[in-house]
């Protein structure tokens, strides 16, 4: 196809490209597929098509997330890689005042940074967390940047899922060594230790024990590159349990880079070995501690590079949850000084044989600390990562800065409410429970965000009778009825009844309100309903779950460590869906594979899993939805991570679970966590996993990953606003990202993808002020974005626009055409921000600017045309101005707004062709007099002429140079009505519209001033002028001056 | 015809396309396009068009003479605000700033006025002009397949270009520069290429600071060869008088 603008070009450039085409096209003929060569092939949605959809990022950092690891560089403190859980990895060049996402474009779970020191724009980062906690994400291998985080490669390892320690060989850039943990919840034999010599193109496994080892920590002689300590680790998650150590556990020692390896079991504890972790002292290189779990774990230590041990500490704070806190962080100068992190902080000044705490002055820091730097130039200034953020140190550990702006939050659910600006609620890995607003003068700080619950936070709910009330949770069931007004809270949890057996609830319990009956249902292994607040509630089924006695292993959980949170609680219900169109049709998902419905309100239930073909038995069901449109239509995922099956489940049934069909296509990438069926177009889905957010607009054949502004980071809940209609989703690891307005993407059909140009409607902009807020809190916190304050243009393109014409026209409702927009040119959808001012007014010249009239006054409410001309062909659209329905301002109070606003501009605009007529004038009568002999009497009245011209306006507007001259004259004064009438959207006051009336006048009394001027003295200049033939002083015309515009 | 033959192979078969010698095969191309020869013998080129910011919009002129040469004009509540580049020195005169004198720009900025006085563009003779220059590959912009061209200047500047594969004119160029010591980036994507006597020039173009949006250009008109006297880029010594045009 040859574009039709194509034509305007140079007649050689089109003669050599429609060769090229010609080629194109053979060329294409001959590779093509022979069975589509009829017709053009359908044009299929990818990640182009939603094109300049772009979601919005706004946090919070208010509570951050898990930074998993993190390295700066020696010798610029500076300079910081930070890792998190699952939200990337973020880079600052100013020791945390400011930081940017470096990496969202691949996997976001990391577990190993390491800068090369040497070469400080070289970085290797490990992807996959391993603190391998219950909800733990994964990774998919080792990458590499050599540019400063612009731009990684993958280096390898895609299978090792976990890396836990990347080492680099002080005198070969090249050589790496590398701990991959592999897999969390499956055997594997892609673990061990890992050595490339050769930059990561080709790897080799130096170190393996079995297919359930992998290495957790690996240290090299700082002496010696060729002694190589490793920690193996045997260890496993399921659903149900979690085991740390086993028989592949232990320590192994190279001294020859790797080749060989010797077990260590001299000195160290008996029996069997769970997770260790290691340091060499940077301080004392001989000296090497290791922390080992076992039965009854310590800390020990080497003073011969490994080969002999001595046990300095089994204190409890050793052996302190494993999986999740084994790390031992030397101090870079003092060799006695160790930091031990795990739910505290705990340091050692005497080697490690005694621990407390360094936080004498300080303290007001979150929990559950990971990993630490240590400025080997300054040791007292330390980077710390913990659950909730990084926090900076310059005293040892002992104070501590949070850093408040990574926004790593890592969010389990997510709800609104139907306030406007709507607000948004959800709860947070051990961060407890919050609400924001999504809009808010200025951009969303952190202080716009409010803390409501405790622990880890799960849902959120509003109650619906009255938004003063709220429901909140923390992990294992425990619900609470919170009063917004008095922040009171009532512990609400159903308790088993008389004889009955105890409750299991799920770490992430589900908790609901039917959107039917209102009713609030909670889940243990039975289904609860309340129709009172959570003040009685009714079992309102047997136990839905398999109720396995195999899978109820919480109280044994741990393996070495014993470690019964209610992290690992199985058999429970997990996910319950209340029809939209039926209160008595209920479907519950339990986490141990069954799909449960009761279509008479629990009276009975039927078990449907076993309908579903291609879904391996006992898959967690993830999320369960019922259909919007059709109460037959039922879509639920399912989610086998847990087991090792990383596989997309997502099903879809219409006959009520009698029948299920997967709608998973080989676009989806990661687990599933959540569908949601929007609530207008049952065409249009939502997918959340693991690796992002997919959109699928034709009921699940076809599915997109949604890459505008949304890394792969996983998506666990998403909530449709039913008259906002924002995609609301809460992300585990990058906060709640909204896309706003799905508008455009309802009106998405595949019909329209087949089409050249289409336009797309948008929701209706309705003006309001958000009011704005006078804050300078400095750099270094994060905002989230506000929406666009402006009216949406969108539209779709097949192709970009490269050649020819292409803009935007909008007219108004009388048909006149009031802006011309450039608009954006990409393939798929593009969505241009009509600012919905008219032009400003023009006003008198002046060195100083009027900032009040940079703005012009907003167009009125109505439907507007827009026309896309695009070449030779023209496309129509549409969008809608409204005015708040809920203000307090009366059309009247507008109206009168309205006039004031624009005799204000009309003034402007006068003084604008008075401040004109006169320059005009004076640099006439300048230039004629400037071909004038010195000491003519007409120069002389030309210069008087002029010079008076001046004089007259110094009275009209500020004509001083400096920045505060103070100077108020006529112009200033009206712009200064014009600016307040702008800034309130109601009636202006009396005094500004008497003054209005009074500034009137005084322009009008200048205008008679300057004409008296321009009467008769200028008819007496011009016949001189006539006479020495120079010609006529012509004032400006109205005409004329409206012309210029 | 050899030569388009082998290119255009070339870009049916990427695996094979030996970019090592493909840079000059696309930059052939690409100056055949854009009427690369046409455009080394003009001596003045003269620019009008608006730039549109946050909904505002602010019409200009720039003006570029060889050899390195350049001005811009800009129109702002009657005021014009010039800012001029005469090969050596930049300067700017912003009435509201409290002075109508000339006030010298810092060469961290004149830099920009430097670049864009170079009418040929850093793509051509870019061996002469010591740019270190290389196609990195053919890639997806925006689902549009562009081949990308990145240069290094000796100070370490990244200039990239992303020429489409197609038609074979810049959609994207991206420049990453140290301003005071910090590093930024600016991004222009361009559209709406129309032909003027010859050459191909962009009418519409989309700016990027930092990845926001910070202007949008729309050019109305682009004159060859005009007369241009050298005085307009130097910077004026005493006061200049206020002019209105």
């Amino acid at each position: 196809m040859i574009d039709d603008s194509f034509k305007t070009l140079h007649m050689r450039n089109k003669i050599i490209k429609v060769r090229f085409f010609l080629l194109f096209a053979l060329c294409s003929l001959l590779l093509s597929d022979p069975g589509r060569t009829h017709g053009q092939p359908a044009v299929t949605v990818d990640r182009n098509t939603f094109g300049g959809l772009e979601a919005r990022h706004i946090g919070p950092a208010a509570m951050s997330g898990r930074i998993s690891c993190l390295d700066a560089v020696n010798r610029d403190f500076r300079i910081i890689y930070v890792g998190s859980a699952s939200g990337g990895i973020w880079k600052s060049i100013n020791a945390g005042t400011t930081f940017k996402p470096v990496f969202d474009e691949y996997c976001q779970s990391i577990g190993a940074i390491t800068i090369d020191q040497q070469r400080p724009d070289t970085v290797w980062a490990g992807t996959g967390e391993t603190w391998v906690r219950n909800s733990v994400s994964v990774g998919d291998g080792i990458y590499r940047t050599t540019d400063g985080g612009k731009k990684w490669e993958k280096k390898g390892l895609e299978n090792s899922e976990r890396i836990a320690r990347i080492i680099i060989h002080p005198a070969n850039p090249d050589v790496i060594y590398v701990a991959v943990m592999g897999h969390l919840w499956n055997s594997n034999p892609d673990r061990g230790v890992y050595k490339t010599a050769d930059g990561g193109t080709t790897w080799e496994k130096i170190l393996f024990v079995d297919d359930n080892t992998g290495c957790s920590d690996l240290a090299m002689d700082p002496d010696n590159p060729e002694v190589l300590i490793a920690g193996m680790w045997d260890y496993r998650r399921a659903p149900y349990f979690f085991r740390s150590g086993g028989q592949g556990s232990g320590l192994y020692r190279s001294v020859n880079g790797g080749k060989d390896w010797t077990k260590i079991e001299k000195d160290l504890p008996g029996g069997t070995l769970g997770r260790i972790s290691l340091a060499f002292s940077p301080a004392s290189h001989r000296i090497l501690w290791a922390l080992i779990e076992a039965e009854r774990s310590g800390l020990y230590r080497s003073v011969d590079k490994g080969e002999s041990w001595e046990l300095l500490n089994d204190d409890p704070v050793m052996g302190e949850r494993p999986f999740y806190f084994s790390l031992i962080i030397p101090d870079p100068a003092d060799s006695n000084r160790i930091y031990k992190p795990g739910f505290g902080l705990t340091v050692s000044n005497d080697g490690g044989k005694r621990f407390s705490s360094p936080m004498i002055q300080g303290g007001n820091v979150h929990g559950d600390f990971h990993p630490m730097w240590i400025n080997p130039e300054d040791p007292n200034f330390v980077y710390m990562g913990t659950d909730g953020g990084l926090y900076i140190s310059q005293d040892k550990a002992n104070t501590w800065r949070f850093v408040r702006n990574l926004p790593l939050s890592q969010f389990y659910h997510v709800t609104v409410d139907q306030r406007i600006p709507y607000n948004i609620y959800g709860g947070l890995q051990d961060n407890g429970s919050w609400i924001g607003p999504s809009q808010s003068p200025g951009g969303i700080t952190n202080s716009d965000w409010t803390n409501i619950g405790f622990g880890d936070g799960f849902n959120v709910l509003v109650d619906p009778t009255d938004d003063q009330i709220l429901y909140w949770q923390y992990q294992g069931g425990n619900i609470k009825r919170f009063y917004r007004d008095t922040r009171e809270v009532k512990d609400i949890k159903p308790y088993p009844s008389e004889g009955s057996e105890d409750l299991r609830y799920n770490w992430n319990t589900p908790l609901v309100i039917g959107p039917s009956s209102h009713a609030l249902y909670v889940g243990s292994q039975y289904l609860y309903r309340s129709a009172d607040q959570g003040d009685s509630w009714e079992r309102i089924s047997p136990d839905l779950t398999t109720n396995d006695p195999d899978k109820l292993q919480q109280e044994r959980t741990g393996g070495l460590t014993i470690d019964n949170s209610s992290a690992e609680n199985h058999c429970t219900i997990y996910t319950i869906s209340e029809s939209p169109l039926d209160k008595d049709l209920i479907w519950v998902g339990t986490d141990d594979g069954n799909v449960q419905v009761t279509q008479n309100g629990g009276t009975s239930w039927e078990n449907v899993s076993g309908n579903i073909d291609g879904l391996p038995a006992g898959t967690w069901c993830s999320s369960i939805v019922a259909g919007h449109f059709d109460k037959n239509v039922i879509y639920a995922t399912f989610d086998g991570h847990r087991t090792g099956d990383m596989h997309p489940y997502v099903f879809r049934s219409t006959d009520r679970g009698k029948s299920w069909q997967s709608i998973a296509d080989g676009n989806l990438t990661g687990h599933c966590h959540v569908i949601r069926e929007d609530p207008v177009d049952a065409d249009l889905l939502f997918l959340g996993t693991e690796c992002g957010l997919f959109i699928s607009i034709d009921r699940g054949v076809t599915w997109t990953r949604f890459t505008g502004n949304m890394p792969p980071v996983p998506v666990m809940d998403m909530v449709i606003h039913p008259t906002q209609n924002d995609l609301v989703i809460a992300t585990h690891g990058r906060g709640i990202i909204i896309l706003d307005d799905l508008t455009p993407i309802r009106n998405l059909d595949p019909q329209v993808l087949q089409t050249d140009v289409a336009f797309l409607d948008s929701r209706p902009y309705v003006t309001r002020e958000l009011g704005s807020e006078q804050s300078w809190t400095g750099d270094d916190e994060f905002t989230g974005p506000n929406p666009p304050e402006a009216a949406m243009i969108t539209y779709y393109l097949q192709k970009r626009h490269v050649f020819g014409e292409m803009y935007l026209e909008v007219y108004n409702q009388q048909g006149e055409k009031i802006k011309t927009l450039p608009g954006t040119k990409r393939k798929g959808i593009n969505r241009v921000a009509m600012d919905l001012r008219m032009p400003p007014p023009r006003v008198p010249s002046s060195v100083q600017l009027l900032g009040q009239a940079f703005a012009g006054p907003l167009y009125p409410p109505g439907d507007y045309k827009v026309v896309m001309v695009k070449g030779d062909k023209t496309y129509e659209g549409k969008f809608t101005i409204l005015y708040d329905p809920d203000s307090r301002h009366t059309p009247a109070d507008r109206e009168i707004r309205q006039e004031t606003i624009m005799k204000a501009y009309q003034l402007l605009e006068e003084m604008a062709f008075i401040d004109r007529r006169m320059l005009s004038l004076r640099d006439q009568a300048l230039q004629k007099s400037s071909s004038l002999a010195k000491n003519t009497s007409l120069k002389k009245e030309l210069t008087a002429f002029a010079q008076k011209l001046d004089d007259l306006r110094t009275g009209f507007l500020a004509t001083r140079q400096g920045s505060i001259t103070g100077e108020r004259r006529l112009r200033e004064k009206v712009s200064d009505i014009y600016g307040d009438a702008m800034a309130y959207q109601g009636r202006p006051t009396e005094s500004q519209i008497t003054r209005l009336e009074s500034l009137s006048l005084e322009i009008n009394d200048f205008d008679q001033r300057l004409d008296q001027i321009t009467g008769n003295e200028l008819v007496n200049l011009n016949k001189l002028l006539t006479k020495k033939q120079l010609g006529d002083i012509k004032p400006l015309t109205l005409e004329e001056f409206q012309k210029e515009k | 015809m050899k030569k388009v033959t082998f290119l255009t192979l070339g870009l049916f078969m990427g695996s094979c396309f030996l970019y090592g010698q493909g840079l000059d095969e696309v930059l052939q191309q690409y100056f055949k396009t854009i009427g690369q020869e046409k455009l080394v013998t003009i001596q003045t080129m003269t620019m009008k068009g608006k730039s549109v910011q946050m909904g505002m919009e602010t019409p200009f002129t720039t003006i570029i003479k060889r050899p390195g040469n350049f001005r811009l004009e800009v129109d702002i509540q009657g005021q014009t605000m010039i800012q001029a580049f005469d090969g050596e020195k930049g300067w700017m005169i912003a009435p509201w700033t409290g002075t109508t004198d000339a006030q010298e720009i810092p060469a961290d900025q004149t830099r920009f006025m430097k670049w864009q006085a170079d009418m040929d563009g850093f793509l051509y003779n870019y061996k002469e002009r010591g740019l270190t220059t290389e196609l990195i590959g053919k890639e997806d912009l925006e689902g549009t397949q562009v081949f990308k061209i990145q240069q290094t200047s000796q100070e370490g500047d990244i200039f990239t270009y992303y020429l489409d594969a197609e038609n074979f004119v810049i959609l994207k160029s991206e420049i990453i520069t140290k301003m005071m010591g910090s590093e930024i980036r600016q991004e222009g994507y361009n559209s709406n290429f129309r032909e003027v006597e010859g050459m191909i020039f962009p009418f519409s173009i989309e700016n990027k600071t930092q990845g926001q949006i910070a202007n949008q250009v729309v050019v109305d008109t682009i004159l060859f060869n005009q007369e241009v006297n050298d005085s307009i880029f130097i910077m004026p010594i005493k006061k200049l008088p206020e002019t209105h045009d």
